[in-house]
Order: C-alpha cells, then sequence, then structure tokens
C-alpha cells in the first residue's frame, strides 16, 4: 500500500490519492524495472497496464528515496516525456515566441521538486495535470512582458462584434494565443466579466470586476470593449 | 482549520486541484478566506481561466514514448541529473563533521575497489572508455568538478550503487598510497597532480571517436 500523503487540502483534511492511482501504485509498487519499462511504453489511459503520470510520480519518489538509480532515470524520461508532451499541447510556439523556453523553464521546475523531495509531490500524486498548471502559469505570466506578436486590426474596426468565451472555445486554438497576448488590464477585465462577476455595483461590499481591479466601472468597460475588438478582428480572420 | 500563514504556493495548488474550472464564487471564496494573497488568486484563476480553453490531455500517442527525446526531454534529464548533484553537494556541506570528527572518520568506501579485474575491464568497455581512463576514476586522478554529472550518472548506474556514493568517492580527500610496495625505479612514484575530465579523456588512449562521445555530456 502506498504511503499516506501529509499535504492538507483547503478545509484542513489531508489529501487521498483518487481510488483509481491508488490501484494503479499498488499494481506497479513492486513490480521489476523491466515490467515497469514496458508499462512505460502503454499510451492509452484505459489500458489496464498503462501508468497514470500520478503513478510515476509516487515510483519517482520511491526509487529517490531507495537510491535506486536506475529505476530514478528511466521514471524520470519518461515522465518528462509525458511533461513535454502536455507542455507543448498548452502553451503552443503561436502563444508566444519563447514557448519553449516557458516549457523548459516549468520542466526544470518539476526536476527541483523531485530532486530536492519536495512534499508538493502530494500535489503531483493527486492530480498530476492540474498541479503542473502552478508551474507553467506563473512563467506564461512572465514571458508575457513582451509586445503582442498578433498584428491587430485598429480599434475602431468592427466595433460592434460582441465575442465570448464560449464562442472562442470552439474556433482556433489561435484565439487562446490571442486571449494570451492581451495586455494583463485588458485580459484581466475581459476575463472577470466572463468569469461571473459585474462590472460594477452599488452595493459598496459587493466584489466586482471594478473593485478587483481598483479602477472605475467604465474603465472595465473599456479594458473589456478593447479587449473584445482585438479578438473579434481574430475572429474575422480566422472565419473560412 | 488551516494554518492562517498557509503558503501562497500551497493557496494556488488547491485552487488548481479544485474540481471545477475558476468562477466568480470560486474566486470570491478564495479571495475572502486568504485577503492577503487576494491578488494573486485572482490573477491565477484567470489564467487557470485561459488554460481551460485547451483540452486536457488524457491519452499519449505512440511517440511520446518512441520518438527520440525532445530538446526539452534531453535539457530536463540533464538539468535534473545537476540539481541532484547540487543538493547531494549542499547535504555534504550541511552534515560536515568537525576537523575532530573527520579526523576519525573512516575514509568514504571506494565503489571501484570491489571490482576484480574482469569487472574493471568491462566496465570500462560498458562507460566506452578504456581500464586506464577507469582507473583515473578509481584513484581520483580527475577534478571531481569537471566531471560531468551526467557522466558520474552513468558511472553510477554500471558500477550498481548510488550516485551519492560515487560523487562522494570521487570528491573525498586523496587516499595514501600503498606502504608495502617495493619499487624497481630509484624513485617512489609521486602522486600525479589531477587532471580535469577534458585531459583525462584526452590522455586515456582512447579513440578519437570515444573522446568526442564522452566530452558530449
Amino acid at each position: 500500500m502506498a504511503k499516506r500523503l501529509t499535504k492538507e487540502t483547503k478545509n484542513g483534511s489531508t489529501y487521498s490519492r483518487p481510488a483509481p492511482v491508488e490501484v494503479n501504485i499498488d499494481g506497479a509498487i513492486n513490480q521489476p524495472l523491466e515490467v515497469i519499462r514496458q508499462r512505460l511504453q502503454v499510451v492509452s489511459g484505459t489500458d489496464p497496464d498503462f501508468l497514470t503520470s500520478e503513478c510515476i510520480v509516487h515510483l519517482l519518489r520511491q526509487a529517490t528515496n531507495a537510491g535506486d538509480e536506475e529505476r530514478l532515470a528511466v521514471l524520470h524520461e519518461f515522465l518528462m516525456r509525458r511533461v513535454d508532451r502536455i507542455l507543448v499541447s498548452k502553451i503552443r510556439d503561436s502563444d508566444m515566441p519563447n514557448a519553449e523556453e516557458v516549457r523548459l523553464e516549468a520542466t526544470y521546475d518539476l526536476d527541483v521538486l523531485i530532486a530536492r523531495r519536495s512534499a508538493d509531490l502530494d500535489f503531483f500524486e493527486v492530480r498530476f495535470n492540474m498541479a503542473l498548471r502552478n508551474l507553467y502559469i506563473p512563467k506564461l505570466r512572465n514571458a508575457r512582458q513582451r509586445p503582442p506578436m498578433i498584428p491587430f486590426a485598429d480599434q475602431d474596426e468592427d466595433p460592434d462584434r460582441d465575442v465570448s468565451l464560449q464562442e472562442t472555445s470552439a474556433l482556433s486554438v489561435d484565439i487562446v494565443a490571442a486571449i494570451r497576448s492581451l495586455p494583463p488590464d485588458e485580459l484581466e477585465a475581459f476575463m472577470l466579466i466572463e468569469g461571473g462577476y459585474e462590472v460594477e455595483s452599488n452595493d459598496p461590499q459587493k466584489t466586482t470586476a471594478a473593485t478587483i481591479c481598483g479602477v472605475s466601472g467604465r474603465t472595465i468597460r473599456s479594458r473589456q470593449a478593447r479587449a473584445k475588438e482585438k479578438l473579434a478582428a481574430l475572429l474575422k480572420d480566422h472565419k473560412p | 482549520m488551516t494554518n492562517p500563514q498557509q503558503p501562497l504556493s500551497d493557496v494556488l495548488y488547491w485552487l488548481a486541484l479544485e474540481e471545477s474550472k475558476p468562477t466568480a464564487a470560486l474566486i470570491d471564496e478564495y479571495r475572502e478566506r486568504f485577503p492577503e494573497y487576494a491578488e494573486a488568486i485572482t490573477e491565477f484563476a484567470l489564467e487557470l481561466a485561459v488554460d481551460a480553453l485547451r483540452p486536457e490531455l488524457t491519452d499519449f500517442d505512440v511517440e511520446t514514448v518512441t520518438a527520440p527525446p525532445s530538446t526539452v526531454v534531453l535539457k530536463s534529464i540533464s538539468h535534473f541529473q545537476n540539481t541532484r548533484y547540487q543538493v547531494a553537494k549542499e547535504r555534504r556541506v550541511n552534515d560536515a563533521p568537525s576537523i575532530s570528527e573527520a579526523e576519525n572518520a573512516l575514509p568514504i568506501a571506494n565503489p571501484f575497489s570491489k571490482l576484480n579485474v574482469d569487472q574493471f575491464r568491462r566496465l570500462a568497455r560498458d562507460l566506452d572508455t578504456t581500464s586506464i581512463f577507469v582507473a583515473k576514476l578509481r584513484d581520483r586522478q580527475i577534478v571531481p568538478a569537471s566531471i560531468p554529472p551526467a557522466f558520474t550518472q552513468r558511472v553510477a548506474t554500471k558500477l550498481g550503487v548510488p550516485v551519492d556514493l560515487v560523487i562522494a568517492h570521487f570528491f573525498a580527500k586523496e587516499t595514501q598510497g600503498p606502504t608495502r610496495v617495493y619499487y624497481k625505479a630509484v624513485d617512489k612514484p609521486t602522486r600525479q597532480p589531477q587532471e580535469t575530465f577534458e585531459e583525462a579523456v584526452r590522455n586515456s588512449n582512447l579513440l578519437s571517436e570515444q573522446q568526442e562521445r564522452l566530452l558530449k555530456h
């Protein structure tokens, strides 16, 4: 049976792995390296021999503690192959000029967590892909300190075009790149409204997009409008 | 209840691991609970929302496991080994014994000493080197800081010992030479100054292709 996790949830209880992850770990924990090697070749998540990324993290921690260098090297390489694949799907070269650098930095952070036997790896044993976002999202934010890659249309072009995330999610992935390339204040206003916040309120106790950003409702509307205009121009460009 | 001094990184992990994608209600819950991190929570939540627009990978393609490793993967492997090497070094510094303890301490085990002649030659072959080169590793004739971590890792793997042990051996103080040995030469042999890894590669009767491969580490 796998060792219990020690990290606590926001409610103070200890995190536990999802049942399928526990089963996956129990099946793999005592298997010889040759068997693990074969199982690492399985790529379909529905195959019973598939090793989840959560399970691989657990096996890596176990190999680190045992000083099993060969097992550690094999598991690390395969985990990083997956991480690279995930990051390529999440941070595309079209997002920014230094996308590969961002992917590499996030990978390095995970290396450090493993090498230092960080307790944060508990989160990766619970939901690997979700926890991985904590490594690459801060890198994305830092990398955004650069001029927009995408040539936006003039601001008076097609001003009434309305854009919502429901619409953009069904379209080309370049829209995500476009959203990511918005200036921080416009992105913030756009996403807060999309996330369900009111622009402003007469109730001073209510949290709104304006109170979060510390600006007036009018400024929020203006930022939101600019963001929409830029995205609308892109949508127009991408229409068949 | 959670600790009021909860580190920001934990709070952001909790947010990332939430079942639902960030909504105004969820962001408000976190902002109210951790007002000291309100700004960071909002920024992170917005990024999570954008990130959610791209689908999550649940399956991998065959290429993920069969193709040659990408540049990012290769760099990560090297970085991982370097970081482990660094961690081991830090641990040694933190655990460094006092001078008197060091004087009384047993010498660090030489992981090469257990090898017989055949095993020694096989190791040289497995490492794609010569016996001369392996002897330099055994006798700590190479400046330890110049030995690439990836090569140290390979040595550990081939020897079947933890990499920390090999690192400790390379960094250990030079041991005394054999005392009860008679020499034909007039002068007793003296210990040669250490070579760098590159010098050792160049001066160990290695083929030029072997040298190139070793220096790629």
